[in-house]
C-alpha cells in the first residue's frame, strides 16, 4: 500500500512536468462540398471542408473565388479562405500550470490563395495534373506553398464520364515561416460518381502525415525542444455540384 | 487451263458482282478510302477502308443502306452471301438500313440489323453504345443477346449489355441522312474532352 502511494506521488510532478505534446496516431473523418459554375473562361468555386480530427479538433473551412482558364490545359486561381480548427506550432501553450494544446475549433484564420493548376491527358481517359498554390496567413505573415500532383481515370459512358477514379499527394512547405521543409502531407485516392448531370459524389480514403515543432519562444521559455508526429487516415465523403 | 482461269476470274469478279457499291452521297472535309491499303476513289466497294477524319462527315448510299459516318471514324462494309457487314474500328454511325441483312461488328460485339434506323458509337471495347430510331437492332456479345426496340439504346463492353432504356442522349442522335433537310452533325458532342470536366 505504502509502496502504491509513493508511486502515486513521484508519478504527479513527472505528469505535471510534462511541457512536449504527444504524438498522434488514429482515424478522422469529414465531408467535402464543392460547388462550382463555368463561365466563359471562369470557373467559380466555392469549397467547405469539414473534419473531425484526432485530438478532437473540429476543423472547417470556407473557400470562394475563382479559377480563369489561360488556355485549356492551364488556369490559375485566387480565392479567399477562412478556416476553424487549424493547429500551428505556437498553439502548444502553458495555460494555466498545463502545456497543451490551445483549443482552435473557434478561433478562425483567415487566408489568400493564389492557385496555378496545369493538367493534360495521357489517353483520352486518363488526366495527369499537377496544381501549385501558394498560401497567405493574414493574422501569421506566414506563406505556405502546396503541391499536388495527381493522376485521374474517367469512366465513360454514353460518351461522358460516369466515375472518377484518382489519387493525389498533396505537400504542404513553410515558405516564411518553421524550420523544416515540409510540415504536412495527404495521399489521397478516391472515387466521384456522376449521379446526375450536375450533381456527383464519391468517398476518398486519405493517409494524413504531419509534425508540429518547437517554436523559438517555447525553446527559449523551456529550454527544450521538440518534434512531435501525427499520423491518421482520413476517410471522407466528396461531394461535387456543377452548373 | 481453261478450267484454271474460270475460278481465277470468278475470284476476281466476285466482291464487285456480290457486293453492293456505296456512292458518295455527301461529304464534308476529309475523308479516305484505302483498297488494298492503296488509296483509291469512290464508290466504296466490299473490303474498303473508310477513314472519315475528325471534323469531316461522310454519307454513303448503296440501294439498300444509307451510312451516315461522323467524324474520326474507321469503318470497312464487307459483303457476302449472307448479307452487309460493317467492321467498325471506332466512332460513330447512323445506319439506314432496308430489307436485307445487315450488321456491325465491333470488337467484342455484333449489332444485327432488321430493317431499321439505328445508331452506334465505338471508343473502345469497353465504351460502346447505341441506339434505334425505327424497327428492332439485336445486339450481341459474348455472353449476352438483346433485343433493343425503337426509341432506346443501350451501353455494350466486354461483359455485359445494359437494358435498353429511353436515355436521354438518344434525343441528340441527327437522324437526318440528307444535308437538303439541315445540318447532318448530332446535337450531342460525341468526343467528350476529358479536360472540360472540372472537379475541384
Amino acid at each position: 500500500m505504502i509502496r502504491f502511494f509513493l508511486v502515486f506521488l513521484l508519478s504527479v510532478p513527472a505528469f505535471a512536468s510534462i511541457k512536449t505534446p504527444k504524438n498522434r496516431y488514429g482515424f478522422e473523418n469529414g465531408l467535402d462540398f464543392r460547388v462550382l459554375k463555368k463561365h466563359r473562361r471562369y470557373i467559380f468555386l466555392t469549397e467547405t471542408k469539414n473534419r473531425k480530427e484526432i485530438t478532437g479538433v473540429n476543423y472547417n473551412q470556407l473557400l470562394v473565388g475563382s479559377y480563369y482558364r489561360l488556355t485549356k490545359r492551364f488556369r490559375m486561381g485566387g480565392f479567399i479562405q477562412a478556416e476553424q480548427g487549424l493547429r500551428w506550432d505556437e498553439d502548444w501553450r502553458r495555460i494555466s500550470t498545463q502545456w497543451q494544446w490551445q483549443n482552435t475549433n473557434a478561433r478562425w484564420d483567415f487566408s489568400t490563395v493564389l492557385d496555378a493548376t496545369y493538367n493534360d491527358k495521357i489517353t483520352n481517359k486518363l488526366l495527369w495534373e499537377m496544381k501549385t498554390r501558394v498560401y497567405y496567413y493574414h493574422s501569421r505573415d506566414a506563406l505556405q506553398l502546396r503541391l499536388r500532383p495527381g493522376l485521374r481515370y474517367f469512366v465513360m459512358r454514353g460518351g461522358k464520364p460516369q466515375w472518377q477514379i484518382f489519387t493525389e499527394f498533396e505537400g504542404y512547405l513553410p515558405v516564411t515561416y518553421g524550420n523544416t521543409s515540409l510540415y504536412e502531407y495527404w495521399l489521397y485516392i478516391g472515387t466521384l460518381y456522376q449521379l446526375t448531370e450536375n450533381f456527383a459524389l464519391g468517398p476518398v480514403v486519405s493517409f494524413r502525415e504531419r509534425w508540429f515543432h518547437a517554436y523559438h519562444n517555447f525553446e527559449k521559455k523551456t529550454g527544450e525542444s521538440f518534434k512531435t508526429h501525427y499520423q491518421s487516415t482520413y476517410m471522407g465523403l466528396n461531394v461535387l455540384y456543377t452548373f | 487451263m481453261k478450267k484454271t482461269i474460270v475460278p481465277i476470274l470468278v475470284l476476281l469478279f466476285s466482291p464487285i458482282v456480290f457486293a453492293d457499291t456505296y456512292q458518295v452521297f455527301y461529304q464534308k472535309g476529309k475523308v479516305e478510302i484505302f483498297r488494298n491499303k492503296k488509296l483509291a476513289i469512290p464508290p466504296v466497294i466490299s473490303g474498303d477502308v473508310i477513314k472519315v477524319h475528325k471534323g469531316s462527315l461522310l454519307v454513303l448510299k448503296s440501294p439498300q443502306e444509307t451510312l451516315k459516318i461522323m467524324h474520326d471514324t474507321v469503318i470497312t462494309p464487307r459483303e457476302n452471301k449472307e448479307g452487309t457487314f460493317l467492321e467498325m474500328v471506332r466512332g460513330a454511325v447512323v445506319a439506314n438500313v432496308t430489307k436485307k441483312n445487315f450488321k456491325i461488328r465491333t470488337s467484342g460485339s455484333t449489332f444485327g440489323v432488321r430493317g431499321t434506323q439505328f445508331f452506334v458509337q465505338v471508343n473502345g471495347p469497353d465504351d460502346q453504345w447505341m441506339c434505334v430510331n425505327e424497327g428492332v437492332v439485336n445486339v450481341k456479345s459474348a455472353s449476352k443477346n438483346v433485343d433493343v426496340p425503337a426509341g432506346k439504346g443501350v451501353f455494350v463492353n466486354k461483359t455485359s449489355i445494359s437494358t435498353p432504356q429511353a436515355y436521354k442522349w438518344t434525343k441528340g442522335i441527327n437522324w437526318k441522312m440528307d444535308a437538303k433537310e439541315g445540318n447532318l452533325d448530332h446535337k450531342l458532342n460525341l468526343d467528350y474532352d476529358v479536360l472540360e470536366k472540372f472537379y475541384d
